[in-house]
């Protein structure tokens, strides 16, 4: 009886040991790469549409999953191709397991040109089962105001050509609908691989 | 302007196997080094990155940039501003005996736009930097996936785990 006892408990020491943490237990923020948030933000709660013309409902369609909101434009030259890029590439080479648990969620910031077909073309070719989310500049804004980010604005006259000026950072959702990180540009794909997991692992303490 | 400018800062003859880099194109005092496009993920806009060193005792000036796509090509920084990244036009732009411009995703770009080519990946992207200075040089790009340009941006020591 003893000895099946302690057989039971030295795989699970094992465990532990190996991964750092038991699953229920957040990882610390030093042992994430992201930047961590000392005061974590709420999901919030608002309803886009999607590239499809669907209702999102973001806080109840990614409820529980890690999930990853950023907000930027399809004439945006680097900085939000390669964080999609970048998210696309890590979670088709993570185990299932993990990956599945992943949303990913963009926000457009550029409404009057990112029509939904051209918003959901430009997704798919990172990954089709992203989430383009469109809905006024104003809503997207007022979003943007609750997650503690710059409103996006819109910089030159000419309709064609203009920019949007934006946030770069990637918020991360986990089980618990807050966000404990975020991670800017430069963010690198062995950094997401690295921290993902860790970030699908925990419960966050969620019920 | 000179906040992005690196001296130097590529070690020439370090050769990295794990990447695609273009050859070096040395046109009179200036060397073109690390041209690379990923292929554009909307039809019609898409972006182009080099590295320019002036090796010369005089400033150069890069006044134009013209490719296969077509549309209009313009060098562009991105800067940041209270956590908001945006983009300017830089219009020409020099630089100075020994400085370096410095292309990379995040900082300067030349923005491609209207364009009427898209370039796909396992193209070359056939480029022609116009210099006040040295006159033309014709560049033959590669045309790479974002996942790539974004690993050409890792240091070799963030691989270590």
């Amino acid at each position: 009886m003893k000895l099946s006892t302690r057989l039971s408990t030295v795989p699970l020491l094992a465990a532990i040991a190996t991964t750092g943490c038991i699953p229920d237990v957040p990882p610390r923020p030093e042992e994430l790469r992201g930047a961590s948030y000392s005061d974590p933000l709420e999901k919030p709660d608002f309803t886009l549409t999607t590239t499809d013309g669907d209702p999102f409902d973001f806080r109840a369609e990614t409820d529980g999953f890690v999930t990853l909101l950023f907000f930027g434009y399809t004439y945006c030259p680097d900085v939000c191709p390669i964080h999609m890029a970048n998210i696309a590439a890590v979670l088709r080479k993570l185990p299932p397991d993990v990956s599945r648990e992943v949303k990913v969620v963009m926000v457009t910031t550029d409404p009057d040109r990112d029509t939904p077909e051209r918003f959901g073309h430009w997704l798919a070719n990172f990954d089709p089962t992203f989430v383009g989310l469109i809905g006024s500049l104003d809503e997207v804004n007022e979003i943007q105001s609750r997650l503690r980010l710059p409103p996006a604005s819109r910089y030159g006259e000419d309709d064609n050509t203009y920019t949007v000026g934006h946030s770069a950072r990637v918020i991360a959702f986990t089980a618990d609908n807050r966000a404990h990180v975020g991670y800017p540009f430069g963010t690198r794909q062995n950094d997401w691989a690295h921290d993902l997991p860790l970030l699908v692992k925990s419960n966050w303490g969620a019920p | 302007m000179g906040a992005v400018l690196v001296a130097f800062a590529v070690s020439c003859g370090a050769p990295d196997d794990s990447h695609e880099r273009t050859p070096v194109t040395s046109v009179g005092n200036l060397q073109i080094t690390d041209a690379y496009a990923p292929a554009p993920a909307a039809p019609d806009v898409g972006s182009l990155y080099f590295t320019v060193i002036n090796q010369g005792s005089e400033p150069e000036t890069l006044v134009a940039v013209e490719t296969s796509a077509g549309g209009t090509a313009s060098l562009h920084e991105m800067t940041r501003v209270d956590g908001v990244m945006r983009m300017l036009a830089t219009g020409p732009f020099s630089i100075a005996p020994s400085d370096t411009l410095r292309m990379a995703p995040g900082g300067y770009h030349v923005m491609l736009e209207q364009i009427s080519v898209r370039p796909e990946v396992g193209d070359t992207l056939d480029v022609v930097l116009s210099f006040a200075r040295t006159g033309r040089i014709e560049l033959r790009v590669p045309v790479l996936t974002y996942t790539d340009v974004a690993r050409l941006l890792e240091d070799p020591g963030d691989h270590e785990h």
